[in-house]
């Protein structure tokens, strides 16, 4: 063999090398391992679409986020970013009935994955996927509770992001729109080993479950007629009534409208062109 | 002669396109490719495009965040 052909080959067995070595990881939840945990939280929530592009199109224009694509093989996935700072995930729904819509899918802190399945198992939930080892992520499995809710159970292994409820177009809230408030509040009490709190707000019941001393989730009986239950998460604006014209305008549809009988119109619910459902909230509330 | 460096330079040529091929194959076996269950499970949320909803009067009064 001459030169050449002796360089060529060791060119090309150390490219194959290398892109074994460096792609197969999936994205971490944190910007830098954080070794910290907040078990019981939510702490990264990715959207299930049936067309990225459409999806994509839509957070930027409304939210101004940024989407990374990972080096992904023969299933994608994005990173989510707000002003560079990563927030979330997206990736494509292939398996979906063609009935369904997006989603977001919340991923909820635990010490241990197969103490929380245990918990899923004896409270009539069902495990959809895994446990699995992700590297780079961590262990999780696809749960859905006994209304079909869907969530993942994730023990990351660069620990927990922190938590920051102060930035807007970032996340504020978790929310539970349940077909059997009961039974929901039960199970995720018993998955998260938390304690729940009633509310009532304007004569509207809210159970705050807890954990660890911290509000993590909320629950309200499902408003919505003929829907199964569902995660409803809460994104923090600064100028309500814009984001909500910019959100119609590239495709929302509106499921609550801001109103001045509901935290002095301070809130809305939109499903994104997919159909995945997502609250706009101005934060604090002004008195 | 010719014959022998000719069948050479073609053991060659395929070890070059066959070690990449196998190194690939090996590769994406030994470390489970972490892409392949992303989306598995995943059922899709409930407002289809087909879906009509009403929300009832009176239920919903915002999130509470702390």
């Amino acid at each position: 063999m001459n030169l050449t052909i002796k360089f060529f080959a060791f060119l090309v067995i150390s490219v194959v090398l290398l892109s074994c070595g460096g792609e197969q990881k999936f994205p971490s939840i944190t910007e830098t391992p954080t070794s910290t945990f907040t078990y019981g939280q939510v702490v990264w929530r990715e959207l299930a679409t049936p067309d990225p592009g459409v999806s994509e199109e839509f957070y930027k224009k409304v939210f101004g986020w940024t989407f990374v694509k990972s080096a992904g093989n023969d299933r994608e996935y994005w990173l989510i970013k707000n002003n560079g700072k990563s927030i979330g995930g997206m990736f494509q729904l292939k398996d979906k009935n063609p009935e369904a819509g997006g989603e977001w899918v919340c991923s909820i802190s635990v010490p241990s994955v197969s103490g929380a399945i245990a918990s899923v198992k004896a409270n009539g939930g069902k495990v959809i996927l895994g446990p699995l080892d992700l590297e780079g992520r961590g262990k999780l499995a696809l749960i859905n509770d006994q209304q079909k809710a869907q969530m993942i159970i994730l023990h990351s292994v660069s620990g927990d992001p922190v938590q920051d409820r102060t930035i807007d177009n970032q996340w504020l809230w978790s929310e539970l729109w349940s077909n059997d408030v009961a039974q929901s509040e039960n199970f995720y009490k018993s998955l998260i080993n938390g304690t729940s709190e009633k509310r009532k707000d304007d004569n509207r019941e809210y159970t705050v479950i807890e954990s660890n001393g911290e509000k993590v989730l909320g629950i309200i009986e499902n408003p919505a007629e003929n829907v199964r239950s569902h995660w409803l998460q809460y994104i923090k604006v600064k100028d309500l009534n814009s984001v909500f014209e910019k959100a119609k305008s590239s495709g929302a549809r509106v499921l609550i409208a801001p109103s001045p009988e509901i935290r002095k119109g301070t809130v809305a619910v939109l499903l994104d062109p997919t159909g995945a459902p997502f609250a706009i909230q101005k934060w604090p509330i002004e008195e | 002669m010719i014959n022998k460096i000719n069948m050479k330079k073609v053991i060659m040529i395929l070890l070059l396109i066959l070690i990449p091929v196998l190194l690939q194959i090996s590769c994406s076996g030994y470390v489970a490719n972490p892409y392949s269950g992303v989306g598995i499970g995943v059922s899709g949320g409930p407002y289809g495009p087909h879906t009509t909803t009403t929300i009832r009067a009176g239920v919903y009064g915002g999130g509470y965040y702390r």
